[in-house]
C-alpha cells in the first residue's frame, strides 16, 4: 500500500453516539452511530455508512480498516450492526451483524 | 419525507445538524427516514427553509413544514357551511358537544389545536372520520 494507512480525519460524539470519517490515500468512508462497550468487546449499533462505493473501498482494505478501529479503541472483539438500508441488495433492512 | 433511497446517510444527518438539530435529534431523524420514510423534526424558527429544503431535496429528502393553524373560529364556521351542516351535525359527526363547537364558533373558547387538525381530515375527506368513530352493528 505503498506506506498509507488508515486515518481518523474526523471525528464527534454525542455520549455513545458518534461519527467519524476515515481516510486511506484519497478514500474516505465515514460511520455514524451509536459504540458501546462490555469489557474488551465493543458492538458499533444502529450504523450509517458512507463512502467512495464498496468496488473503491474493495474488502482488503475494509478488513484493514476494522483492524485498525479495533487497534484505535482498544478493544478484541468488534460487532458492527448496521441501521436500515435504503440502497443495495436488500433494500429496507437491516444488514446482519458483522462479528470481527 | 423519504422520495428515494438514501445513498448519502451521513449528508442528511450533517444537514440537519446544520439547521439546528443535535447530533442525536439528527441521528434519531435519519433513521426515522430510513425505517418510515417520515420524521418529524422542531427546527430552529430562523432556519432558512428554502435552503435546507433544497440541500435536503438533493439527498432524496422532501421537507414539509407543519401547516399554520387557522382562526379557529371562522375556520369551524367555514367548514361546517361548506359541508352544509348544522351545528348540531357537525357536532355530531365529530363527536363535540354542540354547546363547546357553538363557544367555538363564538370565540368564546379556542379548541384544542388537535380538533383543528380533526377538522382538517374532516374537511378532506368525512369518511374517514365516520369510518373512525363509528362501526358497523
Amino acid at each position: 500500500m505503498g506506506g498509507v494507512e488508515w486515518q481518523i480525519t474526523s471525528f464527534d460524539d454525542d455520549g455513545d453516539l458518534l461519527e467519524v470519517t476515515f481516510r486511506f490515500g484519497d478514500i474516505w468512508i465515514q460511520f455514524l452511530g451509536s459504540l458501546v462497550f462490555d469489557g474488551r468487546r465493543a458492538v458499533f449499533r444502529g450504523v450509517h455508512v458512507q463512502g467512495p462505493g464498496a468496488n473503491r473501498l474493495g474488502l482488503k482494505r475494509l478488513m484493514q480498516l476494522l483492524a485498525f478501529v479495533k487497534a484505535t479503541i482498544d478493544v478484541d472483539e468488534l460487532r458492527l450492526e448496521g441501521a436500515v438500508r435504503t440502497t443495495g441488495a436488500n433494500p429496507d433492512r437491516k444488514p446482519g451483524p458483522l462479528d470481527l | 419525507m423519504r422520495t428515494g433511497p438514501i445513498d448519502q446517510p451521513i449528508s442528511v444527518s450533517r444537514r440537519l445538524r446544520e439547521a439546528g438539530l443535535s447530533m442525536r435529534a439528527a441521528y434519531n431523524a435519519l433513521n426515522a427516514l430510513v425505517e418510515t420514510s417520515r420524521a418529524i423534526c422542531d427546527l430552529p424558527v430562523d432556519v432558512d427553509l428554502d435552503s435546507l429544503a433544497a440541500d435536503l431535496a438533493a439527498l432524496n429528502v422532501a421537507l414539509r413544514r407543519r401547516r399554520p393553524h387557522p382562526e379557529p373560529a371562522a375556520f369551524l364556521a367555514e367548514v361546517r357551511s361548506r359541508h352544509g351542516l348544522s351545528q348540531r351535525q357537525f357536532a355530531d359527526r365529530l363527536g363535540f358537544d354542540v354547546r363547546t363547537l357553538q363557544n367555538w364558533e363564538q370565540g368564546r373558547n379556542r379548541p384544542d389545536p388537535a380538533i383543528l387538525n380533526l377538522v382538517r381530515i374532516f374537511d378532506r375527506d368525512p369518511r374517514i372520520v365516520a369510518d373512525a368513530i363509528f362501526e358497523p352493528l
